[in-house]
C-alpha cells in the first residue's frame, strides 16, 4: 500500500479523494478526457459529480479505481495512488458502475456469494436485508429485475463492502423517478450513518440535487466549478440576460419558456442548482467556441 | 468454496457443459466400442492372421469374428478416434474463449474488478473450476481411449494422440489459447474463430513434428511382425554393406547398370530383379510402440507450456485492461 505522505498522519483528517492536476487522453491528438483536474472531497460528504455527457465523469470515477491510467497529475484514493497499487485503492472503495454491469444470468443471492467471496469483509447478510426491505428476493434472477432494482442490486453490493468512500457512476441515468427516490434514500441512509463519503456522477443536475451536499460541474475534461451546494446558491443568482449587463456574468443559458436568462455571481441567492450548473457549462462551451475560433 | 465455485462457474455452464459433456460422451462411446470388441469371441490364432493381412486370406474358423472385429474397429473405433483429434481443442476453446471475453463484452468484468481487488485472484478463481470440469471430462474421454486402442493388436500411429495425456494438454493448451484470445479481443465469437485458426494450425504443427520426429527415428523392421509390432514408414532398399535407400529414392537405380534397366515382359528382367540378385534387399522401416511413445512427453512438456504460456498472457492482458 503507498500511502501520500502528505496525508499519512495516523488519524482520518486527510480527505478520502484527492486530485492534483490530473489529466488523462485516450489517444495522441485527440482532446483530453481530463486536463489538469484538481479537487479534493471532504471526509463524510456527498459530492454530486455533474457534467454533460463526455465531460470526463465517469473517466474521473474510474481513474480513481486504477480502471484508467493517468497521462498528468495524481490522484489519491483513501490516500492511496490507484495508478501505484490499484488493488489497494480498489478495496478500499465501493463503486456502483454504469448500468448494465451485473450478471444477468445469476441470482441476487449469486452476487453475494461472489461478493463475499471477493471479499471476506462483505456483510452478505446486511446487503440481502437491505434489498429484502425493497422487495427484492435474493433468489430473483438479476436479468427479471427492472432498471431501479438493478441499480439498488448494484448500489447493495458498493454498500455491502462497507468501504468508506463510495463512487457512483451514474447509476440514476436510466431509473424512473421513484426508483432514483429509492437509491439516494438508501444511499443517503447508509452515507450518512456510517459517516461515509460518496461521490455521484450524473448529467442531470435534478436527479442528484437532493442528496448532494457538494457539487463539481466538470465540462470538456476541465473542473469549471468545486464547492458547497449552499455556497453555490449563496453566491450566485439568475437574471434576465437583458439586465446582466453590469453584472459578473458567469454565463448565459435559454430558461425554460425560451427566454434568455444570465447567471451572475453576488449575493442574493435565488439560482437554483441547475441554472447554477446551466450557467457555468454555458460558460465553459462559450471558451470552447472561442478557443476553437 | 464449492458455493463460490459454482457462482464463478455459473455464467459459464453451458458452454463448460457442453464441452464436458462432448467429452464425456465420447469417453462413455469409447467404452462401449471396447466392450463390443472384447466380446466378440476370437479363436486363437485369428489375430495374429488379421495383423499380418488385415482384410485377406483368413482362416475359415476366423472368419466371421474377425470380420466382425474389423468391421467394428473400421466403423465404430475409428470415428471415436476421429473425434477425440478434434475434441480437445473445440472443447478447450469453447471454455476457454468466454473466460473473460464475456466479462468484457457484457460489462461485467466492471463488477468483478471492482469486487475483486486483485485481478489475478480473479482470474485464478475463474479459472480454477473450468480447470477441474474440463480437465476430469477430458482425462475420463482420455482414459477410455487409451482402453480403446488397447483392444487393438496392431499399432494405429494416428490413434497415439487421441488418447492417455496428449488429449489432456492439447485441452489445457486450447483453453490457453482461448482464454488469451478472448482477452485480446473482449469479443467472444470473433475470438472463438480466431482461436479455432490457432488451434487448427497448432494441431497440424503437432502431427506433422510428430510424423517428423517418428520418421527420424524409424528403424528397419521384420517384415512379418510389422503390423503387430511397428509401425511402417515405407519400404528401403537395403545394400549389401547395410545401408538403406529409401524406395521412393531413385539414387539406387544409378547402381544399376544400363543393360538391367530395360524391363521387359521376362519377370526375370528390370532393375529390381537385378538389384534383388545382386544382394539388395526390400525392408520396412518403423517405428515400435515404444519410439511412437516417446513422443508423449515431449508433447506434454509443449502443449502444457503453450497453455500455461496462455493463460500467463491472459492474466497480463487482464491486469492492464480497461474494463468496459
Amino acid at each position: 500500500m503507498h500511502a501520500d505522505p502528505m496525508h499519512t498522519d495516523h488519524g482520518q483528517s486527510w480527505s478520502p479523494l484527492i486530485a492534483d492536476s490530473i489529466g488523462r487522453r485516450y489517444r495522441r491528438g485527440r482532446p483530453w478526457a481530463l486536463r489538469d483536474v484538481s479537487l479534493e472531497i471532504p471526509r463524510g460528504s456527498i459530492t454530486a459529480l455533474v457534467g454533460p455527457n463526455g465531460a470526463g465523469k465517469s473517466t474521473l470515477i474510474r481513474a480513481c479505481l486504477g480502471f484508467e491510467r493517468l497521462d498528468e497529475g495524481r490522484l489519491t484514493v483513501n490516500g492511496i495512488d490507484p495508478q501505484r497499487d490499484r488493488s489497494a485503492a480498489v478495496a478500499s472503495v465501493g463503486y456502483v458502475p454504469q448500468r448494465g454491469s451485473l450478471y444477468q444470468n445469476l441470482t441476487i443471492a449469486d452476487h453475494m456469494t461472489l461478493a463475499a467471496t471477493a471479499r471476506p469483509a462483505f456483510d452478505a447478510g446486511r446487503s440481502i436485508e437491505r434489498l429484502r426491505g425493497l422487495g427484492l428476493g435474493e433468489q430473483r434472477s438479476v436479468g427479471e429485475l427492472s432498471g431501479g432494482e438493478q441499480a439498488q442490486v448494484a448500489l447493495a453490493l458498493a454498500l455491502g463492502t462497507g468501504a468508506s468512500l463510495l463512487l457512483l457512476d451514474e447509476p440514476l441515468s436510466s431509473l424512473d423517478p421513484l426508483a432514483r427516490r429509492d437509491f439516494l434514500a438508501t444511499l443517503i441512509d447508509d452515507v450518512r450513518g456510517r459517516g461515509a463519503t460518496a461521490v455521484l456522477s450524473s448529467h442531470i443536475v435534478t436527479d442528484v440535487e437532493q442528496a448532494c451536499d457538494r457539487l463539481v460541474v466538470l465540462a470538456a475534461g476541465r473542473v469549471v466549478l468545486e464547492g458547497t451546494v449552499a455556497e453555490a446558491r449563496a453566491r450566485h443568482r439568475t437574471v434576465a440576460a437583458g439586465d446582466a449587463a453590469s453584472l459578473d456574468v458567469v454565463g448565459r443559458f435559454g430558461g425554460p419558456a425560451g427566454e434568455q436568462l444570465a447567471l451572475v455571481r453576488g449575493a442574493g441567492a435565488g439560482a437554483t442548482l441547475e441554472e447554477i450548473v446551466l450557467g457555468y457549462l454555458a460558460s465553459a462551451r462559450a471558451g470552447q467556441l472561442a478557443e476553437a475560433a | 468454496m464449492f458455493a463460490s465455485a459454482r457462482v464463478l462457474l455459473k455464467p459459464y455452464r453451458f458452454e463448460v457443459g457442453a464441452a464436458a459433456i462432448a467429452a464425456l460422451i465420447l469417453g462413455v462411446g469409447a467404452l462401449i466400442v471396447t466392450y463390443r470388441l472384447v466380446s466378440i469371441p476370437m479363436p486363437a490364432g485369428c489375430f495374429e492372421a488379421w495383423v499380418q493381412a488385415p482384410g485377406y486370406d483368413y482362416a475359415p474358423d476366423c472368419e466371421h469374428a474377425t470380420f466382425l472385429w474389423s468391421s467394428i474397429n473400421a466403423n465404430e473405433a475409428g470415428p471415436v478416434f476421429g473425434a477425440l483429434l478434434f475434441l480437445p481443442f473445440l472443447a478447450g476453446l469453447i471454455a476457454g474463449v468466454p473466460i473473460v471475453a464475456r466479462e468484457l463484452e457484457m460489462g461485467t468484468a466492471q463488477t468483478a474488478w471492482f469486487l475483486w481487488p486483485s485481478r489475478m485472484r480473479w482470474l485464478g478463481r475463474k479459472l480454477v473450476p473450468v480447470l477441474i470440469a474440463l480437465g476430469v471430462a477430458i482425462s475420463f474421454a482420455a482414459v477410455a481411449a487409451t482402453v480403446l486402442d488397447s483392444t487393438n493388436p496392431s499399432i494405429e500411429v494416428l490413434h497415439s494422440t487421441s488418447q492417455g495425456p496428449i488429449l489432456v494438454v492439447r485441452a489445457l493448451a486450447a483453453l490457453g489459447l482461448g482464454t488469451f484470445v478472448g482477452a485480446a479481443f473482449a469479443r467472444s465469437l470473433p475470438a472463438f474463430l480466431i482461436g479455432a485458426i490457432l488451434c487448427a494450425g497448432l494441431g497440424s504443427v503437432a502431427e506433422n513434428a510428430r510424423f517428423d520426429w517418428l520418421r527420424d527415428r524409424a528403424i528397419p523392421i521384420s517384415q512379418e511382425t510389422w503390423y503387430r509390432a511397428h509401425y511402417s514408414f515405407g519400404y528401403f532398399w537395403r545394400t549389401p554393406e547395410g545401408e538403406l535407400i529409401p524406395w521412393v529414392d531413385d539414387t539406387i537405380y544409378s547402381r544399376v547398370p544400363p543393360e538391367a534397366m530395360e524391363q521387359t515382359e521376362d519377370p526375370d528382367s528390370g532393375p529390381e530383379h537385378w538389384l534383388e540378385t545382386h544382394g539388395y534387399s526390400l525392408v520396412p522401416r518403423g517405428v515400435t510402440r515404444e519410439i511412437i511413445n516417446g513422443w508423449v512427453p515431449i508433447e506434454v512438456g509443449a502443449m502444457s507450456l503453450i497453455g500455461l504460456v496462455g493463460i500467463a498472457g491472459t492474466a497480463v492482458i487482464v491486469n492492464r485492461r480497461r474494463p468496459r
